[in-house]
């Protein structure tokens, strides 16, 4: 089919505006010192690695079980619910790190009680990162999950029922595997998400070398002091997050 | 003993049925789309709750909801085979049906009998409506369920493969010792397959009973019409039945007081000019309808007593929607029974 | 928010607006400043000195650069990309900041080693995490921070939201909620601010007027109210 010709002319516009700054970065990119630039910053590598994995292992406990409520729920208020826990996909990464440090921060609602009760502390440590990025990874894995459940039929559940599957066989043996292409899509998605994670993190669990210093807060820093390893550091996340892109896109596709 | 006493309410739709189906029965359920066959079948076999009433086999009380008692469908021992088969997508025809089974190694003896042990490794996708359809009769039969309920199980099958499949699960249905009840919006379908017939209308059971009682005696409008009857009702005496707005039909026997008569359209007998012979029964009506079908035509006549009448084609010929007929039918072929 | 800043001073920047880019230790003085230049008008972008540098670097359209130590802008200008020298503008020094009534008691530097502590300092790529650096080392105090902030103010933002307890931050940026406890005289590395004309400005001239007249008698009365040191 064509294109017609004003969408295609806008469409370029938009594609240019897209793929110009990552060239940039590409063309700026020291190709010699990529390797050893990983190797100075393999402390927030190390970081962002043990960050994100756990984050989005905490999505996928609980963005699974939102998604599966959020397609199969009958219950008033789901659109609110939903809404509400999608937010924090919208919301600047900054507000998510604000709203953490009024709920969990050292004087939060939650996080006194926190402190007073187990002496947990979540500012200016790897749980408050993982925290953070868990926050912003739930909701996509919850999204996306509800996308992957509503595409499975729920009469074949009924149909499972009447052959004595309960209600865990049914979602095991029915639901995840016709679900599974989505919720593989969802937490790629989810952990490219957490691996990302900025405002948050800043905001909410601080900047600390080794502790709660990860690859883009890294990043940010090494601009002054280096800057050609800053566009190193930055070309490996586009190569990482490029990677997942593609991975969840083929997971989706299947 | 199978015994259904359901009430239900949905968003500006009633279901209110009773009726109770013997071991080794076959119940056809029949009646027009919408009138709440799939939802009595959703009820029975526990995918969606009555709001009221029981649901009891034998002794076991699968509904019961003034005790409170409410067995999901996994504690029920039924087998559903939906309409449209809905296999499990991501399974082999085989795996389809031995996901129900304590011992799923036998799955493929289920294919064996119903013929398809070629497809036990086909994906449904690969199957046609028929074949599914078979793939899921088996599925559901492999538990051997008490209770056995199908939704238009020959509604998604094309022509070519119709009769060969009708036979086989005709083949099935009347093989095992089971409470059966099958939904169609097919009269043929259900006269072919069961042994009695529930007349739904409106969530409500119209009739109920073989076909012979059916045919016999239709209570309603739309059970005549399911048969092809032309039903009258009014208050008989003497051999007289008087229906509304003063017409009468004469009859060679009748009840005293309510009944209903059927008349069979082929023994209503339409003239342009008015008859000589016999017949008690004469008034002269327009034509309202004229449906050409393979060998006879159907043709509709309105005024005080709307009548079907079913003649040859060459005895069509000289009949035109708009132009008045004369009716006769003879008191022999009056049909009365009490109301 | 920094580069927000650079956008809008971008868009806004007509014929003779000057866009300041300024350490975040600034960020209200320098406002002052800019509404007592009688020259063009003056829009100031904030942010940690480093951040600034970085901007002027990739060519943000900034035409006067402000920064909170001599390194970061001696840098640009090795770099060419200044016009003419940096001037020292003004003084600032570092203080101790603690939550308002110094709930923990903190009395010197000594008591940032402490377990109940908690410290905050700024990265050692701002000019402040630089200072107190300096500061701590020339103590021979070795403090375990639990954050590096991006700038002085989020060290005093911590401090206020009761995140730490305490941190190093500059005498001016004391404001609600926080208090200062003053490091004795002689401790502590004094801060000095750096003005110069970004090589790249659309407008030399008036660039030029303004970062003399960041020097002048008038300009240092306004830092002088601010709490900076001369």
């Amino acid at each position: 089919m064509s294109i017609p010709r004003r969408l295609g002319i806008l469409a370029t516009v938009g594609i240019a505006g897209l793929v110009v700054p990552v060239v940039g970065l590409i063309v700026r990119t020291s190709w010699g010192r990529v390797l050893s630039d990983i190797g100075d910053a393999s402390s927030a590598v190390r970081v962002s690695l043990v960050v994100s994995v756990i984050a989005v292992t905490l999505a996928v406990l609980t963005g699974v079980p939102i998604g599966w409520v959020l397609a199969r729920g009958r219950f008033r208020g789901r659109t609110v619910l939903r809404a509400a826990v999608l937010l924090p996909i919208v919301l600047p990464p900054v507000v998510s790190g604000v709203a953490l440090l009024a709920a969990l921060g050292r004087n939060g609602s939650f996080g006194r009680w926190l402190d007073g009760a187990f002496s947990i502390g979540l500012p200016f440590t790897t749980a408050g990162a993982v925290v953070a990025a868990a926050f912003v990874a739930i909701p996509f894995v919850a999204l996306v999950a509800e996308a992957g459940f509503r595409g499975v039929d729920a009469e074949l559940e009924g149909v499972a029922a009447t052959l004595g599957a309960g209600p865990w066989r049914r979602f095991r043996r029915i639901v995840l595997p016709q679900a599974a292409p989505a919720l593989a899509a969802g937490i790629v998605l989810g952990w490219a998400r957490a691996v990302g994670e900025f405002g948050a993190t800043i905001t909410f669990a601080g900047n600390l070398p080794g502790r709660t210093q990860t690859l883009p807060l890294a990043i940010f820093f090494e601009l002054e002091q280096d800057p050609a390893a800053a566009f190193s550091l930055s070309f490996v996340l586009v190569v990482i997050s490029l990677g997942m892109l593609l991975a969840a896109r083929r997971a989706w596709m299947r | 003993m199978l015994a259904v006493d359901v009430t239900t309410r949905r968003s500006g739709f009633e279901l209110d049925m009773s009726f109770q189906v013997g071991e080794d029965e076959i119940l056809g359920v029949v009646g027009p789309n919408g009138s709440g066959k799939t939802s009595l079948l959703r009820i029975v076999a526990g995918l969606d709750p009555a709001m009221q009433g029981r649901v009891l086999l034998d002794e076991t009380r699968w509904a019961d909801t003034g005790a409170g008692i409410w067995l999901p469908a996994e504690r029920r021992s039924v087998g559903y085979v939906p309409q449209g088969s809905l296999l499990f997508p991501h399974m082999t025809a085989l795996d389809n049906v031995g996901f129900g089974m304590t011992e799923p190694e036998k799955a493929l003896a289920w294919l064996e009998r119903l013929g398809i042990a070629d497809l036990a490794g086909a994906r449904p996708a690969e199957l046609s409506g028929g074949q599914a359809q078979l793939v899921a009769l088996a599925r559901a039969q492999a538990r051997s369920p008490d209770v056995l309920l199908l939704d238009e199980p020959l509604a998604s099958i094309d022509i070519a493969n119709r009769a060969s499949i009708r036979r086989t699960v005709r083949r099935e249905l009347q093989s095992g010792r089971q409470h059966r009840i099958f939904v169609t919006h097919d009269p043929l379908e259900a006269v072919a397959l069961a042994d009695r017939i529930l007349v739904v209308a409106d969530g409500r059971v119209s009739q109920i009973g073989t076909v012979e009682d059916l045919r016999r005696h239709p209570r309603s409008r739309y059970v005549a019409e399911l048969l092809g009857l032309n039903l009258f009702a009014g208050t008989a005496r003497g051999g007289v039945i008087a229906l509304a707005d003063g017409a009468v039909l004469v009859a060679a026997e009748t009840p005293d007081g309510p009944a209903f008569a059927t008349v069979h359209p082929r023994a209503v007998s339409l003239y342009t000019s008015r008859p000589s012979g016999s017949p008690r029964n004469i008034w002269r009506a327009p034509v309202t309808a004229i449906e050409p079908s393979l060998e006879r035509v159907r043709i509709e006549v309105g005024g005080s007593v709307p009548v079907v009448a079913e003649v040859t084609p060459e005895g069509a010929r000289g009949f035109r929607e708009g132009d008045d007929v004369w009716v006769a039918i003879k008191a022999s072929e009056v049909q009365a029974y009490p109301r | 928010m920094p580069i927000l800043g650079v956008i809008l001073a971008a868009c806004s920047s007509g014929t003779d607006t000057l866009t300041v880019g300024a350490a975040s230790s600034l960020t209200e003085v320098m406002d002052a400043v800019g509404d007592a230049f009688e020259g063009s008008g003056v829009i100031v972008s904030a942010a940690g000195s480093q951040v600034v540098a970085a901007q002027v670097r990739e060519g943000a359209p900034l035409d006067v650069v402000v920064t909170a130590d001599e390194a970061t802008i001696d840098r640009l200008a090795a770099g060419g990309l200044l016009a003419g020298e940096p001037v020292r503008i003004a003084g600032n020094r570092l203080v101790i900041v603690v939550a308002a009534g110094n709930p923990k008691g903190v009395a010197g530097l000594a008591d940032l080693v402490r377990e109940d502590v908690t410290v905050v300092l700024a990265a050692s790529q701002v000019p402040a995490g630089a200072y107190a650096a300096e500061t701590l080392a020339a103590a021979g105090i070795v403090v375990s921070p639990a954050s590096l902030e991006p700038s002085v103010r989020a060290v005093v933002a911590k401090v206020r939201l009761g995140e730490a307890d305490a941190g190093l931050a500059y005498a001016t940026d004391i404001s609600a909620d926080v208090a200062a406890v003053e490091l004795p005289p002689g401790v502590g590395t004094d801060a000095s601010y750096f003005a110069a004309v970004v090589g790249a400005t659309s407008h030399p001239e008036s660039a030029r007027q303004f970062v003399d007249f960041l020097s002048s008698d008038r300009a240092r009365a306004v830092f002088r109210t601010h709490g900076f040191a001369p």
